[in-house]
């Protein structure tokens, strides 16, 4: 697959104008972060720049295994994320939250977007608050292969997490699509 | 009387400074430099240099306590180019202008349009601007000159974008100041007349 014509003109031209973004989906409400000095606009989302993005970790894999990243987000106050602010992502229903890491080409003079193309997509495991040079949030994502089922095994249901936090309806979506068989008054599959 | 950010300068040191744009551009060159592709990672964003010359004891008090208020970079301040305080076809300023216009837009090329400039202003390449939105404040260079017309289509170079400087934004001809955190500060400290040097960073609030 090639480029979109008007990135590849950029490339062509020897001239890249990049931003990285990164969108944060909570239910109701999505958060923007992008890198760079001003905002970046794109598909009715406003990426908020904040102070320092790493990646950490993208590997791919083909299996059914999620695999784990890591997203650094350092507060900016010029924007509004005060580390004050970005400590509200506690507040969010941050866990099981869809993250959507993103590379955006701009036009080199106009700085609109002319492109976006995706890097990896998750959901947040963890969320840590440390301190590098400026307050800095680590989000603990994997890729969402956890959506994926393998057969003849047993899914933690939404039901089995009411058992231990009847508040927590994280799984409440979550499909049931797995079967496990009991073996009751009758044989079972031999053991391997 | 509590301290309120940004603060302005010290007001009665003559001062020269300058700012100078510093680009967000790396050159990624391949191993053997037969490629060379450059990529912008953020926008130009101005570095100030500013030195206050020769400042007698009591002017370096100020400067202490303008120091001291800022506390390192907690605070902000606002500073000008001081060679480029006034347009440069208009020392003191155009008469009869306050130097306000309006941002009322960005062409299809990216030039930046205003509106609400006398027609007989004329603008010259270099000169900075000053622009103004909902609480944040850029300052800009224009690139081209631009001599006749009560509205101007430029391009212009800084800190800025169609997201943050909307349309309708304050446009400041006249003594355009920048938005700075304060990165070096140094006021000799002998007895005598000695120099005070300020560096800082363009921030957008």
């Amino acid at each position: 697959m090639s480029r979109a014509p008007a990135i590849a003109a950029e490339f062509d031209a020897g001239r890249i104008t990049q931003r990285d973004l990164i969108r944060v989906d909570f239910p109701g409400e999505s958060w923007g972060f992008c890198s760079g000095a001003t905002s970046v606009e794109w598909m009715g989302q406003t990426y908020k720049p904040f102070g320092l993005l790493t990646l950490e970790d993208p590997e791919r894999g083909t299996g059914q295994e999620a695999v784990p990243f890591r997203l650094r987000l350092a507060a900016r106050q010029e924007f509004g994320f005060t580390p004050d602010v970005i400590s509200t992502l506690l507040a969010m229903p941050w866990r099981g939250a869809f993250v959507t890491a993103q590379v955006a080409y701009l036009d080199a003079r106009t700085r609109a977007v002319v492109g976006v193309e995706g890097v990896i997509e998750g959901v947040i495991v963890t969320l840590k608050r440390s301190f590098d040079g400026s307050p800095v949030w680590e989000i603990g994502c994997e890729t969402d292969q956890d959506g994926f089922h393998e057969p003849g095994y047993r899914d933690y249901s939404h039901a089995d997490q009411q058992l231990s936090d009847a508040t927590d309806t994280l799984l409440i979506g979550m499909e049931d699509a797995g079967t496990e068989n009991f073996y009751f008054g009758r044989t079972g599959p031999k053991p391997r | 009387m509590p301290i309120s950010y940004p603060l302005d300068l010290p007001a009665f040191t003559p001062l020269s400074g300058r700012l100078t744009l510093v680009s967000g551009v790396v050159i990624s060159e391949s191993g053997t430099g037969e490629m060379v592709d450059a990529f912008e990672l953020t926008e130009p964003q101005f570095r100030l240099d500013l030195s206050a010359g020769l400042v007698s004891n009591l002017e370096r008090r100020a400067w202490q306590a303008w120091h001291a208020a800022l506390n390192g970079a907690f605070g902000t301040f606002r500073a000008p180019d001081f060679s480029r305080l006034w347009p440069a076809a208009h020392p003191g300023g155009f008469a009869g202008w306050a130097g306000t216009a309006t941002l009322s837009g960005w062409d299809g090329a990216g030039d930046a349009v205003f509106t609400g400039i006398p027609a007989g202003f004329v603008l010259t390449a270099g000169d900075l601007i000053q622009i103004n939105s909902g609480g944040k404040q850029t300052i800009v260079a224009a690139l081209a000159g631009s001599t006749s017309g009560t509205t101007r289509t430029l391009p212009v170079a800084g800190m800025i974008g169609p997201v943050d400087f909307p349309v309708g934004a304050t446009a400041l001809f006249h003594q355009p100041k920048g938005l700075f955190r304060l990165t070096d500060y140094n006021d000799g400290g002998s007895i005598r007349h000695d120099t005070v040097t300020v560096s800082g960073r363009q921030v957008l609030r």
